[in-house]
């Protein structure tokens, strides 16, 4: 297993130089009406499917930025976003 | 108070024995280092100053009278100054020499002592980088100079690629500042099968008036 | 022993002797040798004794395929002669045989065979448990292979390379270098790897030749010739493929030459195409005793001769399946052995030419006849041979017994890549029916043997490679292709396995000493598949890695009938594809770490450096583990400590107080100018992850620190929180750029009085004030903190004067008896004023309410969306959590219990999170995280210190902090 994620400023990379951000669960909620559970499932609750999911990484190692990449869970490669596995 | 002959410290420390050496605004410096050799050189340039800048357009940021790069990536030379371009919204000045010409302004942020820098420069330096980094820092698809952003001896570097010219290969890298013993000793150890040596300041600035009379 | 030394196809210096011991004796080589040629060319024929059964084991392949000739080399075990290269001076001994390999005392096992059917370990040394101390020492003593000493050393140099290409092509044959030098051509950056230590593969050493009549030697000459001369190819030698994974990575590892042939550097390649060439080895024949010394395969016999100058023999026997046998009888005879007959399990379908090579040379051709039986002890010295139905058998003397069924792909490689095997009755071999994107396979790999189509499989491979990069060479790739349909195909093979009427000792995997009868035996017990019957066997789990037993397993169990598979199916393959010492994996070692400005000074002045994260500090000033001078001094005088691995940052723009706002439970929106704010980040969960002190340098311009556990993770944290918002600000990590000096003590003031003009008094800069002002021309930031409870300046200074500074406060602290102070003189004087440390008074589940530091948390600021604040809303009254209390011994002449001590009321309660001696109090005191009904003061906890064998130490909730509570000596 081996991974190569394609930072937007710095181009394709060694996974390693990435530190994972976790799936994109979007921005975060408001604080106001959350319950312990509802809290508990934004913080920590993840989908975990097979397949091609959206997903944030910080590029640690090179220029410090977040991003959203899709990656195939199955395969470890990254999916173009244009593509219509990108639709979940 | 006031003391005389106050000096600060590189966060580097080359072996070699010194030929030629001086004071530049409380910094000692190596001119030059008995017995270079024919390369490839590795040079302290931790004094020379680095400036960050961060914001929206970047190039409204620098106030120094350079051309802006264009993408993360690209770098820009005039002279002894360089800009690299980092990323949308950051950018870093280097001064070979002496001080930035003008004030660094709210958007800039003088980084020279959060970092160490180094040149590497002469025969053999892509061999000695490939056996530090993963990164490809000869590929053929980029034009030199050129910023990479990225692992060094496991470090996060900033990496600027000068030249590629067989003889004139120079690249300069800088990290942070803390790991200038186990940095300088990566590279000793990886450029040792190459018979690196230290090199003067001197012998990194013909190599650069060499480069940029090249790149007009 | 004399060689061969006219031949062109030579690899070996005759003239160049290399002298070597091998357990007593004292032998020579000569440069170019492998071990295992040169022990070979003195004579040695038995180089070990397998792995269960003691039996004598030699020379079969010369490209490590099997365990039969792991040697000791200079004290190191388990080196494989076959690919280790002789040097000057080396010390070889043979291993698992006792005295020698030859007269071994433990030959007796192969007798007790039957004692130790196929799954031996799993069904026999199972029950009863008892039995098992006793067995293991025996068993250990007598299986198993090399012995490695406690107190092993990895000889040689260590360091790794990363090459960057957009090919890598894996074997250098033919179709490798065909592929390498078309995608040059073409503008590619070309790695190749090469497992022997030269170029060529299977046709480097063949006098063989097409129609042609260019002997293969010769034009494969010329194409290392071109490949050498090519800018673009970068060709590994010595250089095996560990493992192949996604996205294009390779690794692999290449040995060093002699002299120093334990040097191993790894490789790492990304490329964006990957051609495997990797050609075939032979797939053995089974028989009884098909691995008596003097049984080798083809190519060993062949390459002996050609390559090393050795005569595999005097007098041959050969039974073969395949035109290469027939070659190499025909090319031995020629070089002097005598061939006593060849048996051809095929009974048609050889090579004509071939067949009329033979019988000019009269030597006997057996079609449909195969070997069943090999005699002699430790070496062949006849072979019985029959024909196909059994009936016919003849029994001929000789002392080289060459033997293989057929060939079989070398597919690891490309099976790790992604590519899906499927059986092929053509070629009998497992071949790939789809490939990966970007993955290429030729060669002789794919079944072609014929030079010309190798050659253009290869070309072919290396368009489609330079294709992948964006070269799109349309009318060269269709010439090729037509060139190729042109040329002969994948030549047939057989599939015949097993010699009829054997099977008892004929041994399917020589690493583990399986034998075809082991095999049944697993299919009788119900196993059905291949992939189980390796594991349950033990076929293919050896340092070979399978490539003997990797082919033969999934067609013997197919004929079986055991399997419910319509055509064979392979084993699976996994990394490492070759035997890889974890020393060479981790390469260069490069373990990079951080000093401060002061590190010198600091081990100059006595400091005891210890490794904290990325960082070195100094834990002490002397032998004393308590630290006692240095806390006096504090306490008393004067100390100073380099904290210059606190995290500090900028951040500045418009949107950073917005920022701050997000990450720090305080209201950002009012830190004022001249004063340090101290705050704490929490994570989502509320538990508290760093604090640290915020100071407003100018307008939308903050300057703050962190933890130096978090200051290498403050960025991202920050831009991760605030990923969805695109405000604008910047953020600077300032962590290097400023040493740090905490001057503390009730002199402080005094001596930094004297290096600077500024104003200093408790008027113009009081506690929690921040200031900025010169010392000796220096520009210097100050804040007045208390961390460890005294009158302290923590002063930021530019990490190139941070020595010239902290030299000026020496000396002029020198009258006041200024002394540095290390991490554990802080660690007690911050526990005296019950400051918490991150990481020592919190743990993961630790929330900001519990250590008490909830007053930090300002409630009212939904606009922030506070990381933190919703769950910090939640426990903030949660019962049954861990609260953080300060105690102190009942009886306070006992010791402080250590650290994670547990606190125990029949059932684990709490624990210390740290415990100290005072001496300013004259009595252990200690922080505690315990639940929350022992939370109150004047409770009594009684703590389960590790190796009190039971005696619990008592001790009381007591009312913090425990120095100064009133906090005056810190506003003075």
């Amino acid at each position: 297993m081996a991974f190569t994620i394609t930072c937007p400023i710095c181009g394709p990379r060694s996974g390693y130089e990435f530190r994972y951000g976790g799936e994109d669960k979007g921005p975060r909620p408001d604080p106001a009406d959350m319950t312990p559970e509802s809290w508990c499932d934004y913080a920590h609750m993840t989908d975990s499917r097979p397949g091609v999911q959206k997903e944030w990484w910080y590029h640690r190692a090179g220029c410090g930025i977040w991003f959203t990449i899709y990656r195939d869970t199955t395969t470890n490669l990254e999916v173009s976003p244009d593509s219509p596995e990108t639709v979940a | 108070m006031k003391s005389d002959n106050r000096l600060r410290q590189s966060p580097v420390k080359l072996d070699g024995r010194p030929h030629r050496t001086q004071v530049r605004d409380h910094w000692p410096l190596v001119s030059e280092y008995a017995d270079e050799g024919d390369g490839p050189w590795l040079v302290d340039l931790s004094h020379c100053h680095r400036i960050d800048f961060q914001g929206k357009p970047l190039g409204a940021m620098i106030p120094e009278s350079l051309p802006e790069p264009e993408a993360p990536g690209d770098v820009r030379i005039q002279d002894m100054t360089m800009i690299t371009r980092m990323g949308n919204v950051q950018g870093c000045l280097w001064c070979f020499g002496q001080a930035p010409a003008n004030p660094i302004g709210f958007n800039g942020t003088d980084i020279t002592e959060a970092t160490l820098a180094l040149a590497i420069a002469g025969r053999h330096t892509f061999a000695i980088a490939e056996k530090l980094s993963s990164l490809d820092l000869q590929s053929p698809g980029e034009a030199l100079p050129r910023l990479y952003q990225g692992p060094f001896a496991r470090v996060p570097c900033q990496i600027v690629v000068l030249d590629a010219v067989p003889g004139r290969e120079m690249l300069l890298l800088s990290c942070s500042r803390g790991y200038g013993r186990d940095m300088v000793e990566a590279i000793t150890n990886a450029g040792a099968e190459f018979h690196l040596r230290s090199a003067g300041e001197d012998r990194f600035m013909g190599m650069w008036e060499t480069m940029t009379r090249g790149l007009s | 022993m004399i060689r061969l030394n006219h031949l062109p196809t030579l690899r070996i210096n005759p003239g160049a002797p290399r002298s070597f011991a091998y357990g007593r004796r004292r032998l020579q080589g000569v440069e170019g040798d492998t071990v295992a040629t040169a022990l070979f060319a003195n004579g040695v024929r038995v180089f070990g004794r397998s792995l269960k059964y003691h039996r004598p084991r030699g020379l079969y392949s010369l490209d490590g395929e099997s365990s039969n000739t792991l040697v000791n080399v200079n004290g190191v075990p388990n080196v494989c002669a076959e690919t280790t290269p002789l040097a000057e001076g080396m010390r070889v001994s043979s291993q698992n045989a006792f005295p020698t390999p030859d007269l071994d005392l433990l030959g007796f096992m192969d007798a007790l065979s039957w004692a130790m059917p196929a799954g031996f370990y799993y069904r026999v040394l199972h029950k009863p448990a008892r039995l098992w101390p006793l067995a293991v020492p025996v068993i250990r003593k007598m299986a198993g292979v090399g012995t490695l000493p406690p107190d092993f050393q990895a000889p040689g140099r260590r360091d790794e390379i990363y090459p960057a290409a957009d090919l890598c092509v894996i074997g250098a044959g033919v179709a490798g270098m065909s592929a390498a030098l078309a995608a040059a051509e073409a503008g590619l950056r070309v790695v190749v790897f090469e497992s022997r230590p030269w170029p060529g593969g299977a046709f480097e050493y063949r006098p063989g030749a097409a129609r042609d009549g260019v002997p293969y030697f010769q034009k494969t000459a010329e194409l290392i010739a071109a490949v050498q001369a090519s800018p673009h190819i970068r060709l590994f030698l010595n250089a095996p493929v560990i493992g192949v994974y996604s996205n294009g990575l390779v690794t692999a590892f290449q040995r060093g030459r002699p002299p120093h042939p334990f040097d191993e550097r790894y490789i790492e390649v990304r490329a964006a195409s990957l051609v495997v060439t990797t050609g075939c080895i032979e797939r053995p024949l089974l028989f009884d005793h098909n691995e008596r010394p003097g049984v080798m395969q083809a190519g060993c016999a062949h390459r002996l001769a050609r390559t090393w100058g050795i005569l595999p023999g005097h007098t041959a026997v050969f039974s073969v399946g395949h035109d290469l046998g027939l070659e190499v009888a025909a090319d031995l005879f020629d070089l002097g052995v005598e061939i006593a007959a060849v048996a051809d399990l095929r009974q048609d379908g050889m090579d004509p030419a071939l067949v009329d090579a033979l019988s000019q040379r009269r030597i006997p051709l057996l079609r449909g006849w195969s070997v069943t039986k090999a005699h002699g002890r430790n070496r062949v010295t006849k072979a019985t041979l029959a024909g196909a139905n059994g009936r016919f058998r003849k029994t001929l003397d000789c002392d080289l017994l060459v033997a293989s069924a057929g060939l079989t792909p070398v597919t690891g490689p490309l099976t790790l890549a992604g590519a899906r095997l499927a059986f092929d009755e053509h070629t009998g071999f497992f071949l790939p029916d789809s490939l990966p994107p970007r993955v290429h396979t030729a060669g002789r790999l794919t079944g072609r043997q014929n030079w010309h189509a190798v050659a253009a499989s290869g070309r072919l491979a290396g368009l489609y490679a330079a294709r992948d990069n964006g070269i799109d060479q349309a009318a060269a790739i269709d010439e090729l292709v037509h060139e190729l349909g042109a040329r002969p195909g994948p030549a047939r093979g057989t599939q015949f396995v097993i010699a009829p009427g054997s099977g008892k000792k004929a041994f399917i995997c020589f690493d583990e000493d399986a034998t075809v009868k082991n095999v049944d035996q697993a299919m009788d017990k119900g196993f059905d598949v291949p992939e189980l019957i390796k594991r349950f066997a033990s076929v293919g789990t050896g340092p070979g890695q399978g490539g003997i037993p990797g082919h033969n397993l999934p067609l013997y169990v197919h004929q079986s009938g055991a399997s419910p598979d319509a055509h064979p199916r392979p084993t699976t393959v996994r990394v490492p594809l070759v035997p890889t010492f974890l020393a060479t994996y981790a390469g260069t070692r490069l373990d990079m770490s951080k000093r401060t400005p002061l590190h010198a000074l600091q081990e100059a002045d006595g400091g005891r450096m210890e490794r904290l994260g990325v960082w070195h500090r100094a834990r002490r000033f002397s032998e004393d583990g308590r630290s006692r001078e240095e806390i006096l001094a504090v306490r008393t005088a004067v100390g100073m400590l380099d904290a210059s691995t606190l995290g500090k940052f900028r951040i500045f723009g418009p949107d950073a107080v917005k920022v701050l706002d997000r990450v720090y439970v305080g209201d950002m929106t009012r830190v004022p100018r001249t004063r340090a704010k101290y705050s704490a980040m929490c994570n989502e969960d509320g538990c508290l992850t760093d604090d640290g002190v915020i100071v407003r340098t100018s307008d939308n311009d903050y300057y703050f620190t962190t933890s130096t556990g978090r200051a290498g993770v403050t960025v991202e944290w920050i831009r991760y929180h605030t990923r969805f918002d695109d405000w604008d600000f910047g953020i600077v990590n300032l962590t290097d750029a400023y040493g740090v000096i905490n001057l503390a003590g009730p002199e402080a003031r005094a001596v930094l009085q004297r290096v600077t003009d500024a104003d200093v008094s408790n008027e113009a800069f009081p506690y929690m004030g921040y200031r900025e002002f010169a010392v000796d021309e220096i520009p210097v930031r100050a804040m007045r903190l208390g961390f460890v409870g005294e009158l302290s300046f923590e002063l930021h200074v530019p990490a190139s004067w941070m020595v010239h500074i902290w030299s000026l406060l020496m000396k002029a602290g020198k009258d006041f008896g200024i002394r540095p102070f290390g991490l554990e003189a802080q660690n007690t004087l911050r526990l005296e004023k019950c400051h918490v440390i991150i990481g020592s008074e919190s743990e993961q589940r630790t929330t900001l309410h519990d250590v008490g530091l909830g007053f930090l948390w300002h409630r009212d600021k939904p606009w922030a969306k506070t990381v933190g604040d919703v769950a910090l809303r939640q426990t903030e009254h949660q019962p049954g959590r861990l609260k953080l209390v300060g105690f102190r011994m009942a009886d306070p002449s006992a010791a402080p219990p250590k650290d994670g001590s547990a606190i125990v009321d029949r059932r684990i309660r709490g624990y210390v999170c740290a415990s100290r001696y005072s001496f300013t109090l004259k009595e252990p005191v200690g922080l505690a995280l315990v639940e929350e009904p022992l939370s109150a003061k004047g409770s009594s906890l009684d703590i389960y210190e590790n190796g009190c064998g039971g005696q619990l130490a008592r001790a009381e909730v007591s009312e913090t902090p425990f120095y100064d509570p009133e906090g005056r000596r810190l506003r003075v």
